[in-house]
């Protein structure tokens, strides 16, 4: 635009100015309309997301690899300001997990008498994509995270996703690349859990805290610190028994912290849970696997997207049970 | 033909503010996890919507403001319009005293980035709040606003090297 002068320059400026005046009421307002749209229609403004995403994710990918050393730098650091402590953390831990070892091993055993004599089938196979977290939130009134992985790698809304230690959140938003998850600790999070010992239901709410609350217990549970958490597998997303939380505090309403430090998200796994029992309009197939009904229908289950995983569709006996995502107490 | 090469270098010039805001929007969205913090991270796009709306707000449009801060909204997972509707305020408050700041010292733009900081994070705040119908907690307010207040010399450090280094010839539009 070139430079005006003299006459033109005199009237221009206050027309100038008061357009200036004018865009930013115009602006304002359509924030202020942006806010209410993305309250009313969220179909709309999640398909608008996961269009960015896929656009943006390749050059977050890139980056991702010197994120993931800076990250590694600031664990390690952390690591040496607390190493006393971790290490007495771990030598009582390691003291109490042995004796669960000699219980492990002898449910273990138990297990496999009681499943030959009931005719079991092993459990079902899970099979898991693994994505890398490549932004987070972007703010401090949400906990999300963004996965460079989406619907080709057969990621979907609503998949649970794992990280080292247990439940992180659920797939949100997908889009063809990326995918959105919103974590356990986010405002909007409604987890149906269990308590691990009991397995009083209760559902797990979070509130942008640390800790999350746990609701809805009843009233016959009694939740001690330290007691676990796990899915409950109501709703039929995803399967029961999946670690999720620790107790830290019973009095006034009872708070869990994750077993996943949300801090610190690199590598994550998406389960991809069996949908052919969702589909299922027999109510006995939300039970968990063990009972045979879920064995007649092990085969077709297998989704194609982790080979490595995934046992052939075809295959006529039942797959070989996975590890479930190993808990750490 | 080096007219028109000049011409080109300049028009791309001009667009580094916006540029720069956008590598930065980027840059405060990847998953730098401080240990015991949960996701808070410093308000970037903020620090460099406030620096170019005082030093180069030719450059830096009311509009460029908007765009880059409906970016962070569909990058990020808020309310949609949050940002756009608080870069547009920190662009119109920078606006506003630009004639004050554009002489004064480093120690003034950053008390005035201060007062700015505490009047649009906290009305975040209070929208997101109302949205929900159920107050927010207010640690990582807090905590984003000591944040953004410690990180934002060097972010202004480096906004003003890139403008000196290639804004500082006379780059009009």
């Amino acid at each position: 635009m070139a430079r005006r002068t003299g006459r033109s320059a005199w009237i221009a400026a206050p027309i100038r100015a008061l357009l200036q005046r004018f865009a930013f009421l115009l602006l304002l307002a359509a924030a202020a309309g942006l806010i209410l749209v993305s309250r009313i229609d969220r179909p709309a403004v999640e398909r608008t997301r996961a269009l960015v995403a896929d656009v943006v994710e390749p050059v977050l990918t890139a980056v991702a690899q010197p994120v993931g050393v800076v990250n590694a730098a600031i664990g390690w650091v952390d690591d040496i300001l607390f190493v006393h402590e971790e290490n007495f953390r771990l030598r009582t831990e390691n003291a109490r997990l042995l004796q669960w070892q000699e219980v492990a091993r002898r449910l273990e055993q138990d297990n496999a008498s009681l499943r030959r004599l009931l005719a079991a089938g092993p459990d079902l196979t899970n099979t898991f994509v693994t994505g890398r977290v490549i932004a987070d939130g972007g703010g401090s009134f949400v906990r999300t995270a963004l996965l460079n992985i989406g619907a080709k790698d057969g990621v979907r809304k609503g998949q649970a996703v794992i990280g080292e230690g247990g439940y992180v959140g659920r797939v949100t938003e997908v889009g063809y690349r990326a995918a959105r998850i919103l974590l356990l600790t986010d405002l909007n999070s409604r987890l149906p859990v269990m308590l691990q010992e009991g397995g009083h239901r209760a559902v797990l709410t979070g509130d942008n805290s640390p800790f999350p609350r746990l609701e809805y217990l009843t009233g016959a549970a009694k939740p001690v610190i330290g007691m676990h958490v796990v899915t409950s597998g109501d709703g039929g997303q995803f399967p029961a028994g999946i670690p999720v939380a620790e107790i830290v505090s019973t009095d006034g309403g009872v708070r869990v912290r994750p077993l996943v430090d949300l801090g610190r998200l690199d590598f994550l796994r998406v389960m991809q849970f069996d949908e052919t029992r969702i589909d299922a309009e027999d109510p006995s197939a939300a039970l968990p696997p063990l009972l045979p009904q879920a064995q007649a229908q092990a085969p077709a289950q297998a989704p194609a997207q982790a080979p490595a995983q995934a046992p052939a569709p075809s295959s006529a006996t039942p797959p070989a049970s996975a590890p479930a995502p190993k808990p750490r107490p | 033909m080096s007219a028109l090469l000049r011409q080109t270098s300049r028009r791309i010039r001009a667009l580094l503010p916006i540029f720069s805001s956008i590598a930065l929007v980027m840059f405060g969205l990847l998953p730098i996890g401080l240990p015991h913090f949960d996701s808070v991270g410093p308000a970037f796009a903020l620090m460099a919507v406030f620096y170019w709306s005082i030093f180069r707000s030719d450059l830096m449009t009311m509009a460029g403001a908007f765009l880059i801060g409906l970016l962070l909204d569909l990058l990020s997972a808020g309310p949609l319009g949050l940002n756009a509707l608080a870069l547009v305020l920190v662009h119109e408050l920078g606006m506003a005293q630009r004639k004050v700041f554009l002489g004064s010292s480093f120690l003034m733009n950053w008390a005035a980035f201060a007062l700015v900081l505490g009047a649009v994070l906290p009305a975040g705040w209070m929208i997101v709040s109302l949205l929900h119908w159920r107050l927010q907690p207010t640690v990582p307010l807090v905590a984003q606003l000591l944040l953004s207040l410690t990180l934002y010399p060097a972010v202004y450090w480096a906004l003003s090297k890139l403008e000196r280094r290639w804004l500082r010839t006379s780059v009009a539009v």
